[in-house]
């Protein structure tokens, strides 16, 4: 589920994994209904938190044995957890406090909590916020080898386009709390028909003059919030849409250069994909909302 | 059956283990008391043994004070269930168990069971002190009964902290609580003297005061040393006081603990 901060990420996992009740609708988890048997929807799930969650006071051993005593794991457990940590390269006689374990160590370890009990579905609500590179891209290649070797359906929340593209064999879109495209990444992208062309003037001008050129399939002004842009008042930015932007190109800088010379001031070109799918689908960029919604924020906190 | 103990296992030993966690706090929690009983005791240990019979119904006051002030520590003790709740919630680690299957009132129960645990700590180290300034244990029904008793009331008050800090996350909440009751409730108690002194409207008080009974319950078995003189009708209340707010604890866990 790939979506911008605030967007209801965070939300739905609370309702899918029955710690608030949906005002509306139904959701069944696993074959039961998260609003009534929200008990029985929780033995059939698993949870890795986007702040990784552990008791930092304890030792891996202890933090492991509590979650298979809360999933009334038996004696079992402890094969369970130690096959688990071997495959995760964790060392199961390590006796120091997790508090002392690095981010990605503790992030595998939680990942062995919530796969301990074998779950039908592993909720991940933005694993990789706030990891390093590095770490983001071993957590990735960790995530396709439980849906592998698991065989459990994992639904992973992110607001990065990047992770959604190489982990999410199915996506939803979601933006202010409502699903705005599901689909693979593939299909998704056959959504924006064209390539993105992002031109930056200097200065304004009829866009209505480029309209007409071969290829070009659809014009639009940047959106936002005009009062708190810091662009100069002469200055326009454009996303049109084309069919092929390399054969499109060309003509669009000489027509725009014969009605106003050297007013280009930067051309970006977006190949179909995810982020563009966004755009298409919201007029912003993800990182544009969540900019917009961040100066709501401190305004509002100000006042 | 079986699941929600093992449940309530896991998480209750996690509160124990917690309690551990912190070698420093625990010498202090157990030391704290007896300097208390040590220091406050004292403090009439020049008066003459007429007064002290006649008043205390005990020549030695340490022997009048020590149920009382282990009775009086379980106010204390009560705040730790709390603190632990918030310290959960705060963490996120209160969501981590409530995407298991665990009910709320396991939740509930194991902070409880945690924190009393807790309170019981003191007591052997408390009663091997106080031995050295000529306190004599009782019998050992007896001093089962007290103990029982002590962990009754703790389980009671920590029921009590929980409900008031069951839907807020501030730290500030228990602190401010437990000032606001504790003294009253210790000093409108039989802790640290006899009720027959206090003016009418205290010794209403008093009579429904938990650590009244406590304290009551446990001198008569430390001074006669054994049970048999022992009012059990205190013991009973306990008994009812623990197991009233246990219910409504579990109650309203069950409705009202969520997560932010």
């Amino acid at each position: 589920m790939l979506g911008p901060n605030g967007a209801g990420k965070t939300t739905i996992i609370k309702m899918l994994t029955g710690l608030s009740n949906p005002t509306g609708g139904k959701a069944i988890i696993a074959g039961y209904n998260v609003a009534k048997d929200a008990l029985k929807v929780k033995e059939n799930i698993g949870w890795v938190s986007s702040e990784v969650i552990l008791d930092d006071s304890l030792t891996s051993m202890d933090n492991i044995w509590i979650q298979s005593k809360l999933h009334n794991l038996g004696k079992k457990w402890k094969e369970k957890a130690i096959t688990l940590m071997k495959y995760f390269e964790l060392d199961e006689r390590d006796d120091k406090k997790v508090g002392q374990f690095s981010t990605g160590t503790r992030k595998k370890l939680e990942i062995t909590m919530a796969l301990l009990h074998e779950p039908k579905i592993l909720f991940m609500d933005e694993p990789t916020i706030g990891l390093d590179a590095n770490t983001r891209r071993l957590l990735w290649n960790l995530i396709k080898k439980i849906n592998r070797l698991y065989g459990v359906t994992i639904f992973l929340t992110t607001h990065y386009i990047e992770e959604a593209d190489v982990l999410c064999d199915n996506l939803a879109i979601i933006n202010h709390g409502k699903i705005i495209a599901f689909g693979t990444a593939q299909e998704l992208r056959t959504l924006v028909g064209g390539d993105l062309l992002e031109i930056d003037f200097f200065k304004v001008f009829d866009p209505a003059v480029i309209k007409d050129i071969d290829g070009v399939i659809e014009i639009r002004q940047e959106e936002g919030d005009r009062e708190n842009e810091t662009k100069t008042e002469n200055s326009l930015k454009l996303f049109v849409k084309v069919k092929d932007a390399e054969t499109v190109l060309p003509e669009l800088i000489s027509t725009v250069a014969r009605i106003q010379p050297n007013i280009v001031k930067s051309i970006k070109i977006e190949k179909p994909n995810l982020e563009s799918v966004f755009l298409e689908l919201t007029g912003m960029r993800i990182v544009e909302i969540e900019e917009k919604m961040d100066k709501q924020f401190y305004t509002k906190a100000r006042r | 059956m079986m699941r929600r103990l093992n449940q309530l296992i896991g998480l209750y030993i996690r509160e124990v283990k917690n309690t551990y966690r912190n070698p420093a706090i625990i010498v202090m929690s157990v030391v704290q008391p007896l300097l208390w009983i040590v220091f406050f005791g004292s403090s009439f240990s020049s008066a003459p043994k007429s007064f002290l019979e006649g008043f205390f119904q005990t020549d030695n006051y340490i022997a009048f004070l020590l149920s009382g002030q282990l009775s009086a520590s379980m106010l204390f003790v009560g705040m730790f269930s709390s603190l632990s709740m918030i310290q959960d919630k705060k963490s996120g680690y209160l969501r981590r168990i409530m995407v298991t299957p665990t009910r709320n009132y396991i939740v509930f129960l194991a902070k409880v069971l945690g924190s009393s645990t807790r309170g019981m700590i003191q007591v052997p180290i408390v009663f091997l002190g106080v031995m050295l300034f000529g306190v004599a244990l009782p019998e050992p029904i007896g001093l089962t009964a007290f103990v029982v008793a002590l962990f009754l009331l703790s389980l009671g008050l920590s029921s009590i902290y929980l409900l008031i800090t069951m839907k807020s996350s501030d730290w500030q909440i228990p602190t401010v609580i437990s000032n606001f009751i504790n003294l009253p409730l210790m000093f409108s108690s039989t802790a640290l003297f006899p009720k027959e002194n206090f003016p009418p409207w205290m010794q209403i008080i008093s009579d429904w005061n938990p650590v009244s009974y406590s304290s009551t319950f446990g001198r008569e078995i430390i001074i006669s040393g054994n049970s048999i003189s022992a009012n059990w009708i205190y013991f009973l209340y306990l008994f009812i006081f623990a197991l009233a707010l246990l219910i409504i604890g579990m109650f309203v866990a069950t409705k009202t603990l969520k997560i932010e």
